[in-house]
């Protein structure tokens, strides 16, 4: 069972880098996805809430507690 | 005559900008109540730092949406060589330090301070020649922008549904916790091997230099 849901979370990563890639050739209909960061960012709370979130990243991986007891 | 539709224009001008505000007030409810969300969370799995670090964004968020902050002008864009100096400093400090260390701790202290004013008040935008605005590939299509952000936005609440899953199980069946690792007990081990971990850090440093590069005041 633990495979399995590490194979989920590989599994979305992977739908990650697809939707990147497939983005910067503009296919299937897509637009880059920094020209959409550049359209969500513009906005304070979104621009806040997305830079925290990956500050947080750094913090619980290399300075907290990463698992929880 | 003119004064009387100066005056009506400034008062259609005032609604207007109301207008515009009240929506993106309403428009960062969402957001709001995600990182209060995960401010809870934080709360639930006992790490009270972290659950203050999101209550108090969450908290300044709701102020600033209810027009409680006073405006802030946007900073000006730092050059390419400092923010690089900083960038490989921080780098070779949080890869070459030991994990869980006080320098760790100062540096992405550090960084949280930087980030936070930096995306709060907003980077001016860099000056473009008339060359490189002719230059400029025409804006994409809002379906193509709607539909990369509804794909992104699945991906993304995918595994954020499938990290709470993990955690949700690994509380209530902790016997079973192995069988339910979250991301933080696949990443754990692999973070205490030196090259993981460098990896790991540039990744994680490019990644919050493309975030900060885009957006802002524009």
């Amino acid at each position: 069972m633990a495979w399995f849901t590490a194979l989920v979370f590989v599994a979305c990563g992977v739908a990650g880098v697809i939707l990147w890639l497939t983005g910067r050739r503009n296919a299937l209909g897509l637009a880059p996805t920094g020209e959409l960061f550049d359209l969500i960012l513009g906005e304070r709370a979104v621009r806040i809430t997305i830079l925290v979130f990956w500050w947080w990243i750094g913090w619980h991986f290399l300075v907290a507690r990463t698992i929880d007891p | 005559m003119s004064e009387k539709r100066s005056g009506s224009e400034s008062i259609g001008t005032e609604a207007a900008g109301a207008r515009v505000r009240s929506r993106a007030a309403l428009g960062s409810l969402p957001w709001i109540a995600i990182v209060a969300l995960t401010a809870a969370v934080q709360f639930v799995r006992a790490a009270p730092i972290d659950g203050a670090v999101f209550g108090i964004v969450a908290v300044a968020l709701l102020a600033d949406a209810l027009g409680l902050v006073p405006r802030v002008g946007p900073i000006a864009r730092p050059g390419r060589l400092p923010v690089l100096a900083g960038a490989v400093a921080a780098c070779l400090l949080l890869a070459l330090t030991p994990r869980h260390g006080i320098v760790d701790g100062i540096v992405l202290a550090g960084l949280g301070i930087v980030v936070i004013v930096a995306s709060w008040s907003g980077v001016r935008a860099p000056e473009r020649s008339a060359q490189q605005r002719a230059e400029q590939p025409a804006a994409r299509s809002a379906v193509a922008i709607r539909r990369t952000a509804v794909l992104w936005a699945a991906v993304a609440v995918a595994t954020c549904l499938w990290e709470l899953t993990s955690f949700v199980l690994g509380r209530v069946l902790p016997e079973q916790k192995g069988q339910h690792p979250a991301i933080s007990d696949l990443l754990d081990p692999a973070l205490d091997q030196f090259w993981f971990r460098a990896l790991f850090v540039v990744g994680w440093t490019a990644l919050g230099l493309a975030l900060l590069s885009r957006g802002g005041r524009r």
